[in-house]
């Protein structure tokens, strides 16, 4: 049989990176917006 | 509107959100749909088991209860990457014709970039259909040069992801 079944992967570094990712890009807007706000 | 919805459109950058849950519960459903779809159009009768896990996501198991042609068997495997991507890139279309500096635009953004990475997430780790595709197919790609491409993949949609917010959130606040 060629094809037996399909399986998604379970990984925990797939969620630690999404979450290290969205982490990183609320971080640096949240910086710099406060930055802008502070010099305006 | 209440205040604490008026206050959550105030800060768009919370849109940011629904990437890690777009890419974790959302995306991996219509993935598992995708190959659904294929098997039911080949009218092929299948066993499937999801699987739900608050740290990992979800995750699914699809057992074709027919016999399939090698043809078949990629197309199947391959459905359900491009049923994220297509998503993916109806959603990238969806936020540019939206209001700018909106607390909508970002949340559809961050769904996009969400269904997009989830479409090659597997393929950085060295995992994923596009493995079996490859050995059905009888190519012999190292594993290496497919985690790299999935990672140039993935760090172009977060940059461009980062760029709309940059021009959305500081570009309007200055």
């Amino acid at each position: 049989m060629i094809l037996q079944s399909i399986e998604t992967v379970n990984l925990v570094m797939k969620s630690f990176t999404f979450l290290l990712v969205s982490a990183l890009l609320l971080i640096t807007i949240l910086y710099q917006k406060r930055k802008i706000l502070k010099t305006s | 509107m209440n205040k604490f919805g008026e206050k959550i459109l105030k800060h768009e950058e919370l849109g940011i959100i629904f990437f890690p849950i777009t890419a974790l519960y959302i995306a991996p459903l219509f993935h598992e749909l995708g190959h659904i779809l294929m098997l039911k159009f080949f009218l092929c009768p299948i066993k499937i088991i999801i699987h739900f896990s608050f740290v990992m996501g979800i995750s699914g198991y699809i057992e074709p209860l027919c016999e399939l042609t090698p043809l078949k068997a990629v197309l199947t495997l391959s459905a359900g990457m491009f049923m994220t991507l297509i998503i993916s890139f109806i959603l990238f279309f969806l936020a540019r014709k939206l209001e700018r500096k909106s607390f909508v635009s970002i949340l559809v953004n961050s769904l996009a970039v969400g269904f997009f990475s989830s479409s090659f997430i597997d393929t950085l780790f060295g995992k994923g259909d596009i493995f079996f595709i490859l050995k059905i197919i009888g190519l012999d790609v190292s594993p290496y040069i497919l985690s790299a491409i999935a990672l140039i993949l993935i760090t172009i949609a977060i940059i461009y992801f980062w760029r709309s917010l940059e021009e959305e959130i500081i570009e309007t606040k200055i």
